[in-house]
């Protein structure tokens, strides 16, 4: 990597906390106003908790000394399946910094953020009734070794790229984190909406959805642009760091991530305004994230009509998908999260293979490539996610008391309003 | 349910390996990844009726 080069993508893993801020706003607006600050508490908390546990230990799975890695022999191929260094990056000497040292410390204040960010869906999945020393633990559990074992499959040398030596097929394209960041954090928010169940009075009787709108849809809006700047930011260094994207390459991400989010926001607009006769903002605002992930699997990879294409579909998929989780399948997701992240997410993965550009390999094998990667996703990162949050919820009860629910999670857990000069709900969403 | 659903799901996932190891056509290799891949699909689809029977019990 040349100077500017460094540089540049110094400055990028520098702005990848504004995704977080992003996501933050957004789960809290689009929460109850009686829960806003146990929800960006929780968001600060996991980023925390992600970062120390990711230099601890985290790193050295997904990175972890370069050529060293816990391997074994099967079906004639060799399986990289997790990586191998020192605890709390030992190999890395900041004191007389070499260009292999360089390397791995800007892939470790690249996985610091990363890590955080793939804890923030389930966050917005578990609003107004997830405890936040669950959240902590959850965050915990998949700072050690959840992500760090899908990140080190994709971007540490780990099977799912070797798909090419082991087996003749190009090797899964995650250029953006849509598979380890986004779609295995909509996992874990499915996993903790699910163990978590719905709010209080969500479901009426009939089994009928009740409408809880967000209290905060100016954040909620304001979220999605700070989140478009981390966006670029995270996509451009996990480009430059895992495929040596270059320059021309960063002025692509650029506008391939903006048209995406605005083709994933306007579609939702369209869609909603011709269903409902209104546009729905909070739809909007998840169309727009969708566009985020869907586009960020193959950032640089795509032309910009493709990456309108991706954007637009995964807004429409996202509008029915949203109401689908709420109206048929019972799950309550106030954020949309698993939808925006999860469903999106998955989109995102396949339309890489379907319109990416690359140098060898014809899009069929492509493809298949990304369904392999979906395939680990849901058949092993899933049921891995959610049998240690089953276990971990045993232990430490994931979901508020009854009168939590009741008075909100910041009276609950925190002793205070988030607003609390003002009135501004009524007990309208509780049963009496 | 939930224990049967999460079986499917990593069947799904043992049918995605077996067909890189076991199969080198590409057409045939990608019938049973989709195949698998829909015995995943399997999977999810019971574990959400398992809460979703959960969700009903609760009402």
């Amino acid at each position: 990597m040349t100077p500017e080069m460094i540089l540049f993508t110094l400055g990028c893993i520098l702005l990848m906390p504004l995704a977080a801020a992003g996501l933050g706003l957004i789960h809290q607006g689009l929460g109850r106003s009686r829960s806003a600050a146990h929800a960006m508490l929780a968001t600060l908390c996991a980023f925390a908790i992600a970062a120390i546990l990711t230099i601890a230990i985290g790193f050295s799975f997904a990175i972890g000394t370069p050529g060293a890695a816990h391997t074994f022999t099967a079906g004639g191929a060799h399986w990289d399946w997790l990586g191998r260094g020192a605890f709390f990056a030992h190999d890395i000497h900041f004191e007389s910094p070499d260009v292999l040292s360089l390397g791995l410390a800007l892939k470790l204040c690249f996985l610091i953020f990363a890590a955080g960010l793939a804890a923030m869906p389930a966050i917005s999945a578990g609003a107004d009734r997830w405890r936040l020393p669950a959240v902590c633990a959850a965050t915990a559990a998949l700072a050690l070794f959840f992500f760090p074992l899908f990140a080190h499959w994709t971007w540490g040398g780990g099977w799912l790229t070797q798909l090419d030596t082991n087996f003749h097929l190009p090797a899964f394209t995650d250029a953006g984190g849509a598979a380890t960041i986004q779609v295995l954090g909509g996992l874990l928010a499915v996993c903790i909406a699910w163990i978590t169940g719905p709010r209080r009075g969500k479901f009426e009787s009939n089994g009928m959805p009740a409408a809880i709108p967000g209290h905060n849809i100016v954040q909620v809006l304001f979220g999605c642009l700070l989140a478009l700047t981390g966006w670029i930011a995270l996509e451009s260094a996990a480009s430059i760091l895992f495929y040596s994207a270059a320059p021309l390459q960063i002025a692509a991400i650029i506008l391939n991530a903006t048209l995406a989010a605005s083709a994933g926001f306007l579609a939702a607009v369209i869609l909603t305004r011709a269903r409902y006769r209104k546009p729905d903002a909070s739809i909007a605002s998840n169309g727009w994230v969708a566009g985020l992930v869907a586009g960020s699997a193959a950032c640089f990879f795509i032309s910009p009509v493709a990456a309108i294409d991706i954007g637009a579909i995964a807004g429409l998929l996202v509008t029915y998908m949203i109401e689908t989780a709420e109206i048929r399948l019972k799950v309550d997701d106030p954020g949309g999260a698993v939808s925006v992240h999860g469903g999106a997410g998955i989109w995102g993965i396949l339309a890489a293979g379907l319109f990416g550009h690359f140098n060898a390999g014809s899009h069929a094998e492509h493809v298949l490539s990304q369904m392999i990667g979906v395939a680990a996703l849901l058949g092993l990162m899933l049921p891995l996610l959610y049998g240690a949050n089953i276990l971990l919820d045993r232990f430490l009860p994931y979901r508020v008391d009854a009168d939590g629910d009741w008075q909100g999670m910041d009276i609950r857990e925190l002793g205070a309003g988030a607003y609390p000069e003002f009135v501004i709900h009524a007990d309208d969403y509780v049963p009496r | 349910m939930r224990l049967a659903a999460c079986l499917l799901l990593v069947s799904g996932f043992v049918v995605t390996l077996a067909a890189l190891v076991l199969l080198p056509a590409l057409g045939m290799r990608f019938a049973f990844v989709a195949a698998g891949l829909a015995v995943e699909c399997l999977g999810v689809w019971l574990l959400t009726q398992a809460y979703r029977a959960l969700a009903k019990d609760a009402r």
